[in-house]
């Protein structure tokens, strides 16, 4: 954060987080669909972390991993940017179930007017769900959070979870 | 990370991690080495970002600290030379719950040379059982 109009944002904000299943057929390792977490962004910004909560109430004695993807570009077909880890194992499903928030060392540069999103791969044939997928960044304006819709040099931006749309306005 | 180009990813990605077993003796004895990364498989100069791994099995008894250290190495097998140490540690009261993952991020990624093997080796504080890491996977940011 090299100067003090940078801020670091939630994205989502004050709205619920991005949630992933994996689809059928199930198979290990599948991946869900990639869906938008931060759509058209209206500046640059940097990723600094991603915050997450599996609900998977796993098999005891079991490890189950799981690997979050970040993607640059439309939800077709993004060019993957960052991948995350994880694992986790239980005794018994008595317990709690805490989200994870995962900082990288260096935030990662996103340029102005392109989407970001995220999928994500698990170690077991189910469809599990990723919830309150949210991004940390830093940015010294708002970013366009899901759902929102606005005006990017001349073109109609329309975000969703689910994907996005942009038309020439003018 | 001040380019568009650079890429944090994760090794093994869509797979299952590795998993190390302690070596089950004297307490603080090292493991052997495990292949993370075979050699010559991260074809251009990468650095290590972070580690992550699951809790152990079996289970730790209860009301007992157990403290670990994961070493990652680079090289040949055989031939290894340590590069990153992760001490970390773990307590419970009951077997009840479940054992978040670790995931410990470094504050300046670690560089590696192109192609070089990674390896890790775990020590633990208590001697006589042989307990297994699973799950570990390192982050590494490449361009």
């Amino acid at each position: 954060m090299t100067t003090t109009t940078l801020k670091l944002r939630s994205v989502a904000e004050h709205a619920n987080g991005v949630s992933l299943t994996q689809v059928a057929p199930l198979a290990t390792w599948k991946y869900s669909q990639w869906k938008v977490i931060a759509p058209r962004t209206n500046s640059l910004m940097y990723v600094q972390a991603i915050s997450f909560q599996v609900t998977r109430v796993t098999t005891a004695d079991t490890t189950y991993e799981v690997l979050l993807e970040i993607g640059f570009g439309k939800v077709g077909n993004p060019t993957l940017k960052a991948q995350v880890p994880y694992s986790f194992r239980s005794d018994t499903a008595v317990g709690i179930y805490l989200g994870k928030t995962v900082f990288f060392p260096e935030p990662f540069e996103v340029p102005a007017g392109i989407d970001v999103c995220v999928r994500y791969a698990n170690s077991t044939a189910s469809a599990d769900t990723i919830n309150g997928i949210k991004l940390i960044v830093q940015n010294d304006t708002r970013p366009v959070m899901p759902n929102e819709t606005v005006n990017f040099n001349n073109y109609l931006h329309v975000s969703a979870p689910e994907g996005s749309v942009t038309e020439k306005t003018r | 990370m001040s380019t568009t180009t650079d890429r944090y990813l994760s090794y093994p990605a869509a797979a299952a991690g590795i998993s190390r077993a302690s070596s089950g003796g004297a307490a603080w004895t090292f493991s052997a080495y495990t292949e993370v990364v075979p050699a010559s498989t991260i074809t251009s100069t990468f650095y290590i970002a972070g580690l992550t791994w699951c809790w152990h099995t079996p289970l730790a008894a209860v009301d007992t600290t157990y403290q670990w250290i994961i070493e990652i190495a680079t090289g040949a097998a055989a031939s290894e030379t340590l590069i990153i140490q992760v001490p970390n540690s773990v307590r419970m009261d009951t077997a009840v719950g479940y054992t978040p993952s670790n995931m410990v991020i470094f504050p300046e990624p670690k560089e590696v040379a192109a192609n070089t093997r990674i390896s890790v080796r775990v020590a633990y504080s208590l001697a006589t059982t042989s307990n297994t890491l699973t799950g570990i996977k390192i982050l590494y940011k490449m361009t």
